[in-house]
């Protein structure tokens, strides 16, 4: 976008940002963007990373385990690994616990603290003389869930973020994708017309009845279910209104004035095209651009909906969707949360494509 | 007429290609319809093709299914045994068809009334609330609003059923034509009030407004004027709402063509793939040709141009 600021005509940026929500949504969106850029890496869950003490935790921002999930892991542990513990204290950051068993203590009992999620590894700090009874100090991991965790017990938060970044670059990829194959072949049916036109629309035009879903499944079926391939099944499909636009201002363009007087000049096919026709059709092709991104972000939301995108434990914002619309009566938030970050992004990208069309059009008037 | 007869001509030799494509594109991908089942052995599986003239070459598979078609037959389906694919779209068209006209009826009334609200009162508290509402509707995808809706009129009020389909019921329809109405109302709502704001403050409303023509009237021709732009969006539109959509389909568990879709592709239901294809893209083209030829009649310079 940057670049594109300084090629358009003094003023612009100011013509953009006197649009209603252009700078709110141009906040919004970088802040979406930092979050999935650096939100995996500053945020202390990772989005594989399965915490089985706590599936389908609600959001919240309070600290876990509380008192009486401690309570409840204690007695899991006495049960599972057939000790008393006869007196449990609290210290700063744990448990103090004496245990108790029938036989010599054996400090493989302790293993269990290092399963669990929410214990540390245990030190022994006094063992009794005939070995039964041992104090031990348990650390305890204090965790906490904003978002709550999914029904694998994993941080919501933290696969929204990953889910951002995807979700983001799936966007800007695919979009890529499209207006390179829209460009050239709107650019060429629309330069050099004739026949080569009649046929190039004529197979836009094809390739518009084709459904939507039909192409998704065959490139997946084609190129097999995979993460950077989904990019481009869905920048495949969505040319085709970016072809039709740059046609019809590769055509405007091409009878200005100056283009003729190129012509005169001497200059050759190639020359025209990029050095006068395509700069003089980008703030079309921008503001079109900034309404292709979220359409490309909904169509993967749609295509992973399916199942036929992006692959678990990896995640994209249709897919947290997906999932948390199975479980919409047990834990609602697994729905609300990302259909709200959809929301908003959709909402900011939407709003930023407006002002641009608007700005763009203020040139022409 | 001639016109026509060459639109009309040009529409079909679209639709020959887009089958072609279709066929091709379907039995070169890897995979075939047969071979997910599991222990299947060789000798069977030979045997199956044989049984569907899936063992000739493809060229030849092509011309017979295009013989088939001529005479009306889209063959039998590869997955569903005992079931032609006629007989799954008699069950399931009708379904998709009912629910996607409600809905196309629903979008285009809703979204010119508040178009029309919205450019009528264009500072007020009106326009406000349309514009946010339009966003909203937009900004969430009919896969987020189909279990939200569920969820507040289904599981919360016990007002509508949560799904399914219950040989149409009304009540039935209720949800899945929201769903798939609200995007579209906001689109066309947005599309139309930008175009009638243009419109409003023309010479050919004014002149009317200097005639005295009562307001209802002046809004009536307005909208007529403004409506191109609303026209052209509604041609793929209707296809898409009457070829039924996946997701609606599947989150409310509606028997319709949608559903099938998918999981025909994934299977390689060549027949049932094909049949839907030839569907979504016939009525693509049709609504194509009707909204060019309904160019003319709203605008008349289109006709004379």
């Amino acid at each position: 976008m940057d670049s594109f600021v300084e090629t358009a005509p003094p003023g612009f940026a100011q013509r953009l940002f006197r649009q209603k929500g252009a700078l709110g949504s141009l906040l919004c969106l970088a802040l979406l963007a930092l979050a999935g850029l650096f939100g995996p890496l500053a945020y202390p869950h990772a989005y594989d990373r399965v915490y089985r003490d706590f599936v389908l935790t609600p959001p919240s921002l309070d600290a876990h385990p509380t008192a009486a999930e401690t309570q409840a892991a204690l007695a899991d542990f006495v049960q599972e690994m057939n000790v008393a513990v006869m007196q449990a204290g609290q210290s700063a950051d744990g448990v103090l616990l004496q245990i108790i068993s029938p036989k010599q203590f054996d400090p493989r009992v302790l293993r269990y603290f290092s399963r669990a999620d929410i214990f540390e590894p245990a030190r022994i700090l006094i063992r009794s003389a005939d070995g039964h009874a041992v104090t031990v100090h348990v650390p305890i991991h204090r965790l906490v869930f904003p978002f709550g965790t999914d029904a694998n017990g994993r941080d919501l938060l933290a696969r929204i973020f990953i889910a951002l970044r995807i979700s983001l670059a799936v966007g800007i990829l695919a979009t890529l994708v499209a207006l390179s194959l829209g460009v050239a072949v709107g650019g060429v049916a629309g330069f050099v017309g004739g026949r080569t036109d009649l046929a190039l629309m004529r197979l836009v035009e094809i390739l518009y009845a084709l459904p939507f879903i039909f192409f998704v499944i065959l490139l997946t079926v084609f190129i097999g279910r995979n993460f950077v391939l989904i990019f481009v099944a869905i920048g495949v499909v969505e040319w085709l209104d970016m072809a039709r636009i740059v046609r019809g201002e590769t055509l405007a363009v091409k009878a200005r004035d100056y283009v003729a007087a190129a012509e005169a000049l001497g200059a050759g096919p190639g020359a025209i095209f990029f050095r006068h026709i395509l700069p003089n059709m980008l703030a079309p092709i921008a503001a079109f651009l900034t309404l292709l991104v979220p359409r490309v972000i909904l169509a993967e939301s749609f295509v992973s909906f399916l199942g036929l995108g992006v692959q678990e434990p990896l995640t994209s914002l249709g897919l947290l969707i997906a999932d948390g619309a199975r479980t919409i009566q047990s834990a609602p938030y697994l729905l609300i949360f990302p259909a709200c970050v959809l929301a908003f992004t959709l909402g900011a990208l939407n709003i930023l494509g407006d002002a641009f069309t608007r700005a763009t059009e203020g040139r022409s008037q | 007429m001639r016109h026509l007869f060459t639109r009309l001509a040009a529409s079909l030799v679209t639709l020959f290609v887009v089958v072609a494509i279709a066929f091709f594109l379907m039995h070169l991908a890897p995979g075939g319809p047969f071979e997910s089942e599991r222990g299947i052995d060789p000798a069977t599986l030979a045997q199956l093709k044989k049984l569907y003239g899936l063992d000739l070459p493809l060229p030849q598979q092509f011309a017979h299914y295009l013989l088939g078609l001529l005479h009306g037959d889209l063959g039998p389906s590869l997955r569903w045994r005992d079931f032609t694919v006629a007989e799954l779209f008699s069950r399931a068209l009708p379904v998709s068809l009912t629910l996607g006209t409600e809905a196309l009826i629903v979008a285009l009334a809703g979204g010119v009334a508040l178009g029309l609200l919205a450019a009528v009162r264009r500072n007020g508290f009106a326009a406000r609330a349309v514009d946010l509402f339009a966003l909203s509707a937009i900004a969430v995808p009919n896969f987020v609003i189909a279990p939200l809706l569920q969820l507040v009129f289904g599981l919360g009020l016990r007002a509508l059923p949560v799904g399914g389909w219950n040989d149409g019921a009304w009540p039935n329809h209720i949800l899945p034509v929201a769903t798939l109405a609200l995007p579209q109302m906001a689109v066309i709502a947005r599309l139309l009030a930008a175009s009638l704001k243009d419109v409003l403050a023309s010479p050919s409303v004014r002149t009317l407004r200097a005639f005295g023509l009562p307001q209802p009237l002046i809004y009536a021709h307005a909208v007529r004027g403004a409506f191109l732009p609303v026209l052209s969006y509604l041609g793929p539109l209707a296809a898409n709402l009457l070829t039924g959509s996946v997701v609606v389909e599947t989150v409310f568990g509606i028997p319709g063509i949608g559903r099938y879709f998918v999981t025909a592709a994934l299977g390689r239901d060549y027949t049932l793939v094909l049949g839907t294809v030839i569907v979504v893209a016939a009525l693509v083209i049709f609504f194509n040709l009707i909204v060019d030829l309904l160019y003319g009649v709203i605008d008349p310079r289109v006709r004379h141009g």
